[in-house]
């Protein structure tokens, strides 16, 4: 459907930006408009982004857990093989709990397994590089 | 908050004749509702209160509860440290439909600095002096006999001196897991490296203020009048509040102003500690701002800044993730270059207002 939601809360954004807070004078309507201005902002990213970046994740994650078994630390065996909305963000969190997991037994039970500790690093390196254009949000204060 | 609703609670907690003149909630205050409570008696003339109430959510960005902090100030209204002086806590009442709230006395003074910001010599001797009042009265907790003044009766206490950090960070490694969102690899990774580097030498287990600094404390002519804002005290390492002091450092020197803090306090700050801390303090902070997600998930806390703080601790865990692996001081250094400028702009922020 015509307009793209991304294009309707960009006006809502740049309304609020540009015609709505230079009016503003009270410190809390102010501080609300900052944070909306940023909540938009990051929404119109998101809408664009999410499903992209949450699908790519999801297949890292399996990906990475398949290696990190062949090192030494198995992953349960009931984990999503594919994925695709609507369950796509419950599929990602199973996913997430389950790499958590595997991190939690890395560190405790094979504190020496530098080969699963650098596969671990490296995938939440590329976790948080792949989340970043959503975080991307500029310089101003949240509130 | 009603004028009249104030108005009449105090009337029955302290003077049938008591008279709100004026209310006036403080900004920015996230983790509760501070209220300026300007009011006057006919036996006693004007008198000026401060109410604080837990939000309606239950809590802001600090995951502890207004009854800790309010027995910190119990404890230290009759100490050398300068506070409000406290004057009742309750939670349950009709008022404030039934919110958790403490009122104090209000003290003269700003949570700003006026001219702290202003260029040329005069701006330069006045940040001088505000960093070194600072330093002397971080100085002065810091050597506060915690115990006398039964400061160990309420905080939770690590099993020795040398334990000072790694007893705060598992506090806080429970805190997040209880009450965090979601699952997040990228900070369970952090939080494990951070526990393979915690210094477990401390020199000494100190009463700690956490948030410090200008927007924090009452100043009256460059001096700190009221050390306000309790929430995060805790027995810890004092480069926790050097770490947690808000730009606090980028006013003066800092040679000159660490000098200052030791002469005071008698003892040095160990660097590899305070490095530490400045990592620890970016955890925290991520576990305050995110841990409101679940008020905000279950429709309890709508304020629009509940979840654009949330985002912006997000991007707090991605610098944590980028120092991961690196030596101590290394990793501090590095995440000082986008944390402290965050900072620093805060603090700028507060002394422009």
């Amino acid at each position: 459907m015509k307009p793209e939601a991304t294009d309707i809360v960009r006006s809502v954004a740049a309304g609020l930006r540009d015609r709505v807070a230079p009016s503003v004078t009270d410190p809390w309507g102010e501080s609300v408009l900052r944070s909306v201005d940023l909540l938009l902002r990051h929404l119109a990213v998101r809408l664009e982004h999410e499903t992209d970046i949450l699908f790519a994740d999801a297949l890292d994650m399996r990906e990475t857990l398949a290696r990190l078994a062949t090192l030494g630390l198995p992953a349960p065996t009931d984990l999503p093989d594919s994925f695709a909305p609507p369950a796509l963000r419950a599929q990602h969190e199973r996913l997430s709990l389950a790499f958590e997991e595997a991190i939690r037994r890395l560190h405790e039970e094979q504190p020496a397994n530098a080969a699963a500790l650098a596969e671990v690093r490296a995938y939440v390196a590329r976790r948080v590089t792949r989340e970043r254009p959503l975080l991307d949000l500029g310089t101003g204060l949240p509130f | 908050m009603e004028r009249d609703a104030v108005q009449a609670y105090f009337r029955e907690r302290l003077d049938p004749g008591f008279v709100v003149r004026s209310l006036k909630q403080t900004y920015p205050g996230m983790s509760r509702e501070t209220w300026m409570v300007f009011g006057e008696t006919p036996a006693a003339g004007p008198q000026d209160f401060v109410l604080r109430v837990d939000l309606p959510s239950g809590r802001g960005v600090v995951p502890r509860s207004l009854k800790l902090e309010w027995g910190v100030y119990q404890r230290l209204w009759p100490s050398p440290l300068p506070v409000a002086e406290p004057l009742w806590y309750d939670e349950g009442l009709p008022f404030a439909e039934g919110r958790a709230h403490m009122v104090r006395r209000m003290v003269e003074g700003s949570t700003t600095v006026p001219g702290v910001a202003e260029p040329g010599p005069a701006g330069d001797e006045l940040r001088r002096r505000v960093a070194l009042e600072h330093a002397e009265k971080l100085a002065q907790i810091h050597s506060l006999d915690w115990r006398a003044w039964g400061l160990d009766e309420i905080l939770p206490l690590p099993p020795s001196p040398a334990e000072a950090l790694s007893h705060e960070l598992q506090l806080w490694k429970g805190i997040w897991l209880e009450q965090r969102p979601g699952p997040s690899p990228a900070m369970l990774e952090v939080l494990y490296w951070l526990e393979s580097e915690v210094p477990r030498d401390c020199a000494r287990a100190c009463l700690i203020k956490g948030n410090n600094g200008i927007g924090e404390e009452i100043w009256r002519d460059a001096r700190i009048a009221a050390l306000s804002d309790w929430e995060l005290a805790a027995v810890g390492d004092p480069s926790e509040d050097w770490a947690f002091s808000q730009g606090m450092l980028a006013l003066w020197d800092p040679a000159e102003v660490f000098a200052h803090y030791e002469r005071v306090a008698g003892f040095p700050l160990s660097p590899r500690a305070m490095a530490f801390s400045r990592l620890f303090i970016a955890f925290k902070a991520y576990v305050c701002m995110t841990s409101t997600l679940r008020a905000v998930a279950a429709g309890r806390d709508l304020r629009p800044v509940t979840p654009a703080l949330a985002l912006s601790a997000l991007a707090r865990e991605s610098q944590l993730v980028s120092v991961l692996g690196m030596d101590v001081e290394a990793a501090a250094a590095a995440l000082m270059g986008g944390g402290e400028s965050r900072q620093s702009s805060y603090a700028g922020r507060l002394r422009a207002e």
